[in-house]
């Protein structure tokens, strides 16, 4: 009987379901250890259903038909080469290669996509293991890592687990949501309590006032009293002036308690955008590519708008009414206990309307939104492209698209309003059925004489303050999916782990020579898709190395991983022998420059932009980096020359300006490794040759690695790199590679070609 | 900071020239500014400009020849002696022609633009600006400028130093 993981004393993750069947028609494989044991979902013919690819020390299996497991593929480890995922659409394959002959292992669905992309590159790393075997050698064997993505499920949501998470991060949020925002609230916890003691002070004195207009009723309005007209006089003078009082009583602590509100909302929201946007700050690239910029900005403006308001407004809110309606309803107990249950009459009605209102309005209100939405994202996708518009002469098409989303927003208001102003008097008209009875049934009453005319006065008052609650706790459902949305949103955001981390010791790295190494990298953004499949490359310090390839051929890749935008998969990259995930980040990024293809300059002035990464340079040293970036002379020539203000409220600056501006930064920020992306990409030639200059200035002495799709602006390149699909496909000077007449040569020749038509 | 050579610094790598205000001489003739290097050259029908004329209007000047090329950088022209000081002051008085606002009469509101009538330093003056945060620079939290639709600068140095009327008048349109 084959043991699981027995290697490593212990089961792999991966190896613990494997069925009973397998189990036995595993045994004839003798006391083997199984390595690795995952299962797929299509079987070869295309149809779902389960295969078994098992990893032994010497073998690789897939067993199919898991109720009487038959052994489809075998194959010795150290036949194996080069296994590699193949994305597919829809499905993807483990191919590998056998005795030099591609070979698929097996497919699966996306679903498990992650897994496969592990067991290829465990797969990869026996090779060399492999090879050692064969030899009679002892290399240490690779182990298999992979974890269970996409096979894990939340055992209460039945939604996939990420990563190593325990619990489904919905599920764990609902429970949590109040706690954690309770959490938020814990340093403004005394204004809290004063906020709630307030808004209690000023309900009692509120309820009041109908007691008292009762009271006013029977001992001083009633022509039927006994009491003396001077009696009746003074005490309508003093009800009056209590009233007043508490009135104003009531209206200087509702001030008090907005204002108190306030204060509390603004502080809460303050604290949650920036703890919100110091923690975005902190997440990988990873995060950023997953996501929509413009989503992470309505999280961190809109969502914690929406909180703020859940946790002071709503709860607020809901205590006010709640605290209201059991007031109001003990009050008219105490007061006349048949008069109450005639009161209560509609109140299911009301409750039962309302609630079935509510999610209609919001699904309308939701339909204009969407609708309004499309209509300002039409005008703003038109406006922004208007040259295109004229030069196509399109304009009447694009009026009658903007017409067509203006009419759709129209009707789509037009319906939540109607709806709205239908139902809403008519919820309103069987609520005041209440009164109504009242009316009627304490009229008679009073008649009567079982009650006096100042309690019905009162109880009517008492009426008129109790309706409105309830309306509000029939939307207090909606209201609370909402608002936990917007904390859901917050918390996905809040919660999300940076994938690239500070090691626990860093090693500092002040004073780098700037010696790059890729020792045999592997990387993909997905991890199931390599980008980059074992490069391994080297670049002496003070060396310019040019990359060149077609689009997606892994150039910016590399640069990204070099930057440590990134971690590597598989392999490492080394700055002066040193794994850059053992550096220390900071110290890493601060000896690494870069001057990118789409410059970014932030809202500021030029000098800001130059001294972004050294704001404490001295002003002379901005002009001098501007000078060698040949800026200095445009800069100049504005009026507010260093002190122009760029960014969105600023001027417009070219290209070519913008490229050099960026690379005043890079010279003033002086990095010991340079990574220029394109930097010529889009200029005239004149603005190019005066780039060209300025980054020859800026290269000088330092390890450089450009990419340029231009091949002649590489030709101060120490080397050239040619990649291809992830590999390095040439690698020489810019002679040795056009003599070798390969990769780069094709590409010169392209190249000459397209200008000499662009001559033409 | 690493450059070609060990011993040369970023100004000298660049072409930066930084004139030693000790070393030079300025003064107007027959409607030209003149410098003089000592020891050096001479020049004729010079124009100074500032690098930073918003946030450091008195460093960092920038000399130019007759045909627009740069002489150099005087980074603390308090150095320059007493004349040269002056001249170089009515060389920048009438490049930088800017307005400052002592007080704020009346600010009124059409179509989307602000009419501003104000006494400043060189007289009363009525100007017209755009609607919105555009027209309006705060390099510093007491210092604004502001700008009409016709591309003139119009400066408060310090609004705390401005009347209450007029700080409420500029703080309802800032």
């Amino acid at each position: 009987m084959p043991r699981l993981g027995s290697a490593r004393g212990g089961a792999m993750p991966l190896t613990r379901d494997l069925p009973t069947g397998l189990m036995d028609a595993l045994a004839p494989l003798g006391r083997q250890d199984i390595e690795c044991a995952v299962t797929t979902d299509i079987t070869p013919d295309g149809r779902f259903g389960r295969e078994w690819l098992v990893v032994t020390t010497n073998h690789l299996a897939v067993y199919s038909d898991e109720a009487a497991p038959r052994r489809r593929l075998h194959l010795p480890l150290v036949h194996l080469r080069d296994v590699q995922t193949e994305h597919l659409i829809g499905c993807g394959a483990l191919i590998g290669t056998v005795r030099n002959e591609r070979c698929e292992i097996l497919r699966y669905t996306h679903r498990h996509a992650g897994t496969f992309g592990e067991v290829a590159s465990y797969l990869r790393a026996l090779g060399p293991h492999g090879l050692a075997l064969a030899r009679g050698g002892d290399a240490p064997r690779p182990e298999f890592t992979g974890d269970e993505q996409g096979e894990r499920l939340c055992p209460n949501c039945q939604r996939p687990l990420r990563g190593t998470e325990k619990a489904c991060q919905v599920c764990a949020r609902q429970g949590q949501v109040v706690r954690r925002l309770a959490g938020y609230l814990a340093p403004y916890r005394w204004r809290v309590v004063l906020v709630t003691v307030l808004m209690l002070a000023a309900l009692a004195l509120n309820l009041t006032t109908p007691y008292l207009l009762g009271q006013t009723t029977d001992f001083a309005l009633d022509p039927h009293h006994t009491l003396s007209y001077a009696s009746r006089i003074s005490h309508l003078k003093w009800y009056c002036l209590l009233m007043l009082g508490f009135g104003l009583l009531a209206q200087c602590i509702a001030v008090w308690r907005s204002r108190a509100v306030v204060q509390l909302g603004m502080s809460l929201t303050h604290d949650l955008r920036t703890i919100l946007y110091a923690h975005l700050h902190t997440l990988s690239l990873h995060y950023f590519d997953r996501r929509q910029i413009g989503q992470i900005i309505s999280r961190v403006t809109q969502d914690t708008q929406a909180l703020e308001s859940v946790l002071t407004d709503g709860v607020q809110f809901f205590l006010v009414n709640i605290l209201q309606l059991v007031g109001i309803t003990g009050i008219l107990m105490w007061m006349n206990w048949r008069l109450t249950l005639l009161i209560l009459l509609p109140v299911p009605f009301v409750f039962v309307a309302s609630t079935l209102f509510w999610p209609k309005m919001i699904a309308l209100w939701r339909r204009f939104h969407h609708a309004r939405g499309k209509m300002v994202a039409t005008v703003n996708d038109a406006l922004s492209g208007v040259r295109v518009i004229k030069a196509f002469a399109r304009e009447a098409t694009e009026v009658d698209r903007f017409t067509a989303m203006s009419r759709e927003t129209m009707i789509s208001d037009l319906a939540a309003e109607q709806t709205w102003s239908t139902i809403f008097p008519f919820i309103s008209y069987v609520a005041g059925l209440g009164t109504l009875l009242v009316q009627f049934v304490g009229g008679v009453s009073v008649i009567k004489g079982d009650i006096t005319l100042g309690t019905l006065m009162a109880f009517m008052f008492y009426l008129g303050m109790f309706y409105g609650p309830l309306q509000f706790l029939s939307r207090i459902s909606d209201f609370m999916a909402r608002s936990t949305a917007s904390a859901a949103r917050i918390f996905e955001v809040l919660d999300s782990v940076p994938e690239v981390t500070e090691a626990p010791n860093p090693i500092p790295a002040k004073h780098l020579r700037g010696a790059v190494e890729f020792a045999d990298v592997f990387f993909g953004y997905d991890r199931h898709k390599p980008a980059l499949k074992g490069l391994t490359f080297s670049v002496r310090p003070g060396e310019m190395i040019g990359l060149v390839g077609h689009s997606g051929a892994g150039k910016s890749t590399i640069i990204n991983l070099l930057c440590r935008f990134y971690d590597v998969n598989q392999g490492a990259i080394l700055i002066d022998g040193i794994d850059i995930r053992k550096l220390c980040k900071n110290d890493l990024r601060s000896q690494i420059g870069v001057v990118l293809q789409e410059t970014y300059l932030f809202n500021g002035t030029i000098s800001e932009n130059i001294a972004y990464a050294r704001p404490d340079a001295p002003l002379a040293d901005v002009l001098a980096a501007a000078k060698a970036a040949n800026a200095h002379q445009f800069i100049i020539s504005k009026p507010d020359g260093y002190d122009t203000m760029l960014g969105e409220r600023g001027v417009g600056l070219s290209g070519g300006e913008r490229q050099r501006i960026a690379i005043a930064r890079a010279i003033l920020h002086d990095p010991r490794i340079l990574i220029l992306d394109e930097a010529t990409a889009s200029v005239d030639t004149d603005t190019e040759s005066q780039i060209q200059e300025a980054i020859r200035r800026l290269t000088r002495g330092r390890t450089t690695i450009a990419i340029a799709h231009r091949l002649s602006t590489l030709r101060d390149a120490d080397r050239l790199l040619v990649m291809r699909e992830g590999r390095i496909a040439e690698i020489g000077t810019h002679e040795e590679l056009l003599a070798r007449d390969g990769e780069f040569a094709r590409l010169v020749e392209i190249q000459q070609g397209m200008s000499e038509i662009v001559g033409v | 900071m690493i450059l070609p050579s060990p011993t040369m610094s970023l100004e000298e790598a660049s072409g930066l020239r930084l004139l030693d205000p000790a070393r030079l001489r300025i003064w107007w003739e027959c409607a030209s500014l003149r410098l003089e290097l000592l020891d050096e050259s001479c020049h004729d029908r010079v124009s100074v400009l500032r690098a930073f004329p918003i946030s450091k209007p008195h460093s960092h000047y920038i000399l130019r020849d007759d045909r627009g090329r740069e002489i150099g950088v005087i980074v603390d022209p308090k150095r320059l002696d007493r004349a040269s000081g002056e001249a170089i002051a009515i060389e920048l008085e009438r490049t930088y022609f800017t307005t400052t606002i002592e007080r704020i009469i009346k600010v009124t509101e059409q179509f989307g633009t602000i009419v501003w009538d104000v006494m400043t330093s060189r007289g009363a003056r009525q100007f017209t600006s755009r609607d919105g945060r555009d027209h309006v620079m705060q390099p510093t939290p007491e210092r604004i400028l502001l700008n009409d639709i016709d591309g003139n600068r119009f400066e408060v140095t310090d609004i705390s130093r401005l009347d209450h009327h007029s700080r409420i008048l500029l703080r309802n349109y800032l």
